[in-house]
Order: structure tokens, then C-alpha cells, then sequence
């Protein structure tokens, strides 16, 4: 992809000024991410005295100080529990609807997708007080399900998924599937759905970080100690540990190493989601 | 209507009919489980907030009528406006500068066919994966009064000589919480705006080269106009995300807004009426009014771009 045109030494120098800015807005990236994996292992006392910048001995003590607060490994599995399940139920639905609007013609389809969309526009946390008090006369306050079954309902899932399948299906391969005698149902699940794998992966990665870093939700529908999640947890030990930054820090790591992991080793996945859903749109 | 009748002479006509096919029952299922979760913890809950913005509650004992009362005094509460003004500060400081940034170095990366784009492009976003919460500790560590990062780099540049005191300090609220959105922010909308420049004809900025254009110009007269209605989208995001700003208020400065009440938010101040103060009622009035000014500012904004983009 190289330029055909010769570079003057203006060009050149312009060039590397550029790297270098880039370089350093990098480095601001990425800088907190390197705080945050050694804080952990420092001392609290030593940590103060400068800007720290390599790691400590002080893991084991740290750790042992986040475990008498909470029940570190409970709570991660509470938040895997709510991501795991509101991330099967966003791919799954999301690709149905969104197979539907793709590639079904029935009355009222424009309508009915405007009207999802048009849900994208109304912001969640306006319906919280409502929700809160609903799922108390279900009796589901202080569960997980106010925080898995709403990912039913993902307005940008559906979109999302929509908008791949018109393009990467062809009719004909479902009316080929339908004179074979296949049910609609059969259609999406064995035909359709290993077809959108991509766009299936990226949505799954979304919802995933969605769920796993969702803070007033879980703030506001759960309360005992025991379902707590990793956001909540770790605003307590923040609250807990105040002066202590190495604990808090060690805890924000370890609740972040899955989605770092996730997404360092799935990033292609993520941002062709991303971006397939924002650009075309 | 006509084509029906060439179906009709083949197969008896059975059931409901719709511009020449039969209409099934299906796709109302396929599509029938997103309109029910919508219905139940989207569409209910918001009705029921309404309707509970015309009581007094506490949340326990009886519920009082009170009519349009509490819609009065949200609109004459001097508090409400102080988060109103604040989250219109907070957005304007933050949203156009992450988008502005996002382009030059969106632009940057993609037109210098720089070696390492994707390295770029993946640690320019990792900032956007990771929890609020974070972004909230790490900002309260890197810019604490005491043992800040940010003291100590500043100190020894010899640029102060008193430690600031960025969280005690009601002036610098606007600043804290923007460095933190836009630091969160910047990433994504740079992948978004990346997608888009890649989809520009390369040979476009050749040819402008060739004819003498400097970066300045190809930025001006190509990027610009094509990436419009990428623009268009980011910023109606960071309406609807900026006015409904909660957890970097919430994580930094806690419920109660900060000093002299600078980082409340719409949001937050919401949040602290119904779950900390138990007004339900009130509370629920104040998220009606925003989800109106919500909805009032991204049809706005909607018709304004989409008007300017058909020119």
C-alpha cells in the first residue's frame, strides 16, 4: 500500500513528528492499564512516595486484603452467570429478529423495524425506576433475572444482524431449504444461523463487555452481599479501602483480565462489529 | 390485487392475504420475543415511572396524588438546573473534542500508510472495553490531590508548586470528568471513523497530491465531506450517551454531586432522588423530563443533520 509519490524531506519530517504523536497518544492508552496490572503488587506506603513504574512483592498480602472484604471469586462468578446467559440470549434473538427483517416480507415489517429502532434512542437508565419497581411485584428483585432477560430485547443486535444478512444470504439457499421441506425454524437454525457465525461473534463480544462492565443496573436491582457483581465489588472496596489503592487496583485487574483477554485475542471480531454496524448505518 | 387472482387459480385461497402472498404466522414469531422483553422491562417500566411522577411515594407507605405538581417543581427546581447545566457543560466539553480528535488521528493513521495501523487501532480502543469503574479508580488515583501521578509529573516539570486539588476543587469538576470521557471515548469513535476513511477511494488523495494538495487540503475537501454522515452518527451517540452521563460522576464523586453540587448530572441527580432519598415520585418525574429532553435534543439534531446532508 505504499505511495507511488517521492517524498521530500519536508514529507519525511512531517512523518515523523506524526509517528511520534500517535505514539504517545498510545502511550496514554496504555499507560493505565500498566499501572493498574503492578499497583497490585506494591506496597501502599511505597506506592505514594513517586510515580510507580515497576512491580512490588506486596500480591499475596493484597490479595489476602481483598478476600477479607469480599468474596472475590463467588462475584466474578455472579458476573459471569449474568454475562454468559444475557450473551446467548442477545446473539440468539438478536439474529432471529434480525433474519426476519432481513429476509421475510410481511405486512407491517417497516413498521415494526422503525419501531426498533426507534428504541435505540430511548436510553435505558430512564426506565430503571420503573423496572426496579416491576421486578419487585415479580418477586425478582435481588436476582439475575432483570439483568439477563432484558438482553432479549437488543434494538442494535437486531440491526446489527439485520444488515449483515441481507447482504451475506441469498434467497435462493432458503427457498432451496423451504422446497426440501425444511421448517422456517430448522431454516434459521441450521442453514442461517452457522452462515452469520461472523456477525454472531461480534455481537456476542459486545453484549459480553456490555454485561460484564454494566454498573447502575446491577447498582439498583441487587442488593445482598452474595449476588453482588464485580463492578459493585470493587466500588466497595474502593469504599472499603480508600486510602489503599494497591487493593482496589488489584481487584480492578483481576475483574478486567477476562475482557482484556477477550478482547486482545478477538479484537478483529469486535471492531469489524463495531464498525459494520456504525458505518453502514 | 390482481396478482392474487393468478395465485387463486392455482391453489384454493386460504387465510389472510397481503399484497399477493399469504400471510404467515411466523415471522410475527420469530420477531415476537424482542417485542415482549421490550414490553415488559422497557416499554411497562416507563409508563409506570410516568405514571408515579404524579405521586408523592417513598416507596413504602401509601402513595399521594399530587397531579402535574411534581413536573412543576422539577422544571423551578434550582437543582435540576444546576445538573442541567452541568451535563451541557460535561457534553460540550468533552463530545466535540473526542470526535475532532478521533478524525485528525483516524485521518493520520489511515493516510500515512503508517506500518502498524492495527497495533494503533487495537490499543487506541482498549480504553473503551474497560469497566467505567475503572476509568473512574485509575482517574481518582492519577489525578489524587496527594499522590496523583498527574502532581507529581506537573511538580517536577516545576510547572506548580502547590499540589492541585482536582476532586475538592468545584471549577475543575468540568475538566476531570471530560479528560475521563474523552480518554474512554476517543478509541471508539477513531475505529468508527477509521472503518469509515478505509471505505475513500485511495486513489482520490493520489490524484490531489499530484496536484499539489497539502495534507491540509486532502483533509479539508475529500476526508471531510465523505466521513459526514459517520460524524453525524458519533455526535447523536454522544447526545444520547452525554445527557444520560452517570457512572464517572457516580464513581468519582458519589451521589451526592461533588462540591457545590458540580458533577451532578441529569443522571445522577435522578439516581440520588429515587435511591438514595427514596422520592419516587419525584424522582421519577425528573427521568420523564429528561427522557423529553433526551428525545427533543436527537430529533433535533436528527432533522438538523439529515437536512444538511442532503445538500
Amino acid at each position: 500500500m505504499g505511495s507511488n509519490i517521492k517524498m521530500t524531506p519536508g514529507m519525511i519530517i512531517s512523518r515523523f513528528f506524526i509517528f511520534i504523536f500517535l505514539i504517545f497518544l498510545a502511550f496514554i492508552c496504555l499507560m493505565p492499564f500498566y499501572w493498574m496490572a503492578i499497583m497490585g503488587t506494591l506496597d501502599n506506603g511505597v506506592m505514594y512516595s513517586n510515580i510507580p513504574l515497576l512491580p512490588g512483592t506486596k500480591l499475596i498480602e493484597n490479595y489476602k486484603l481483598i478476600l477479607e472484604q469480599v468474596a472475590f471469586w463467588r462475584v466474578a462468578g455472579n458476573t459471569l452467570t449474568i454475562a454468559v446467559f444475557s450473551t446467548i440470549l442477545t446473539t440468539f434473538f438478536s439474529a432471529l429478529a434480525g433474519y426476519t427483517f432481513a429476509k421475510h416480507r410481511f405486512p407491517f415489517r417497516e413498521k415494526l423495524f422503525a419501531f426498533v429502532m426507534a428504541t435505540m434512542m430511548i436510553p435505558g437508565q430512564l426506565t430503571l425506576v420503573g423496572l426496579v419497581q416491576e421486578m419487585k411485584s415479580f418477586g425478582m428483585l435481588d436476582t439475575f433475572y432483570p439483568l439477563i432477560l432484558p438482553a432479549i430485547a437488543n434494538a442494535f443486535g437486531v440491526f446489527l444482524c439485520r444488515q449483515y444478512m441481507v447482504g451475506a444470504i441469498h434467497d435462493d439457499l432458503i427457498d432451496s431449504a423451504r422446497i426440501d421441506g425444511c421448517t422456517e425454524f430448522r431454516i434459521f437454525l441450521q442453514i442461517v444461523f452457522p452462515i452469520i457465525t461472523p456477525v454472531v461473534a461480534s455481537l456476542a463480544i459486545l453484549s459480553f463487555l456490555g454485561s460484564w462492565n454494566s454498573f447502575i443496573g446491577p447498582l439498583v436491582l441487587l442488593y445482598s452481599p452474595e449476588k453482588m457483581t464485580l463492578t459493585l465489588a470493587i466500588q466497595g472496596l474502593k469504599g472499603q479501602y480508600s486510602g489503599n489503592f494497591p487493593v482496589t487496583f488489584l481487584g480492578l485487574f483481576l475483574s478486567m483480565c477476562p475482557i482484556l483477554i477477550t478482547y486482545l485475542s478477538m479484537s478483529r471480531y469486535f471492531i469489524a462489529g463495531l464498525t459494520a454496524g456504525a458505518v453502514k448505518g | 390485487m390482481r396478482e392474487i387472482k393468478t395465485i387463486t387459480a392455482k391453489e384454493p385461497r386460504r387465510g389472510l392475504h397481503y399484497k399477493g402472498e399469504k400471510v404467515r404466522l411466523y415471522p410475527y414469531l420469530f420477531i415476537a420475543p424482542f417485542f415482549i422483553a421490550y414490553f415488559i422491562f422497557s416499554f411497562y417500566p416507563a409508563l409506570y415511572a410516568l405514571r408515579l411522577g404524579f405521586f408523592r411515594w417513598d416507596g413504602q407507605t401509601d402513595k399521594i396524588f399530587l397531579g402535574i405538581q411534581n413536573f412543576i417543581d422539577v422544571i423551578k427546581d434550582e437543582y435540576f438546573r444546576k445538573a442541567l447545566w452541568n451535563t451541557v457543560l460535561f457534553f460540550i466539553a468533552s463530545a466535540p473534542e473526542t470526535t475532532f480528535l478521533a478524525l485528525i488521528v483516524a485521518f493520520m493513521v489511515n493516510n500515512l500508510h503508517l506500518k502498524g495501523k492495527s497495533f494503533f487501532r487495537t490499543v487506541m480502543f482498549l480504553p473503551n472495553i474497560t469497566t467505567p469503574i475503572a476509568v473512574g479508580i485509575l482517574f481518582t488515583y492519577i489525578f489524587d490531590w496527594n499522590y496523583g501521578v498527574f502532581n507529581i509529573i506537573l511538580k517536577n516539570l516545576g510547572l506548580i508548586h502547590e499540589n492541585i486539588n482536582f476532586f475538592g476543587e468545584p471549577s475543575l469538576t468540568w475538566f476531570n470528568i471530560s479528560i475521563m470521557v474523552i480518554w474512554r471515548w476517543f478509541g471508539y469513535h477513531m475505529v468508527i471513523l477509521l472503518a469509515a476513511l478505509q471505505t475513500i477511494d485511495n486513489q482520490l488523495y493520489e490524484a490531489a497530491k499530484v496536484d499539489g494538495a497539502n495534507m491540509f487540503h486532502s483533509f479539508w475537501h475529500i476526508t471531510l465531506p465523505l466521513v459526514k454522515p459517520t460524524v453525524v452518527f458519533l455526535l447523536i451517540t454522544s447526545i444520547i450517551g452525554g445527557l444520560n452521563l452517570f457512572d464517572e460522576p457516580m464513581i468519582i464523586y458519589g451521589p451526592g454531586g461533588g462540591p457545590s453540587f458540580s458533577a451532578s448530572t441529569l443522571a445522577l441527580y435522578m439516581y440520588s432522588n429515587v435511591f438514595v432519598n427514596n422520592n419516587w415520585g419525584y424522582g421519577s418525574a425528573i427521568s420523564f423530563v429528561i427522557f423529553l429532553i433526551v428525545l427533543f435534543c436527537s430529533l433535533t439534531f436528527y432533522r438538523f443533520a439529515g437536512k444538511s446532508n442532503q445538500e
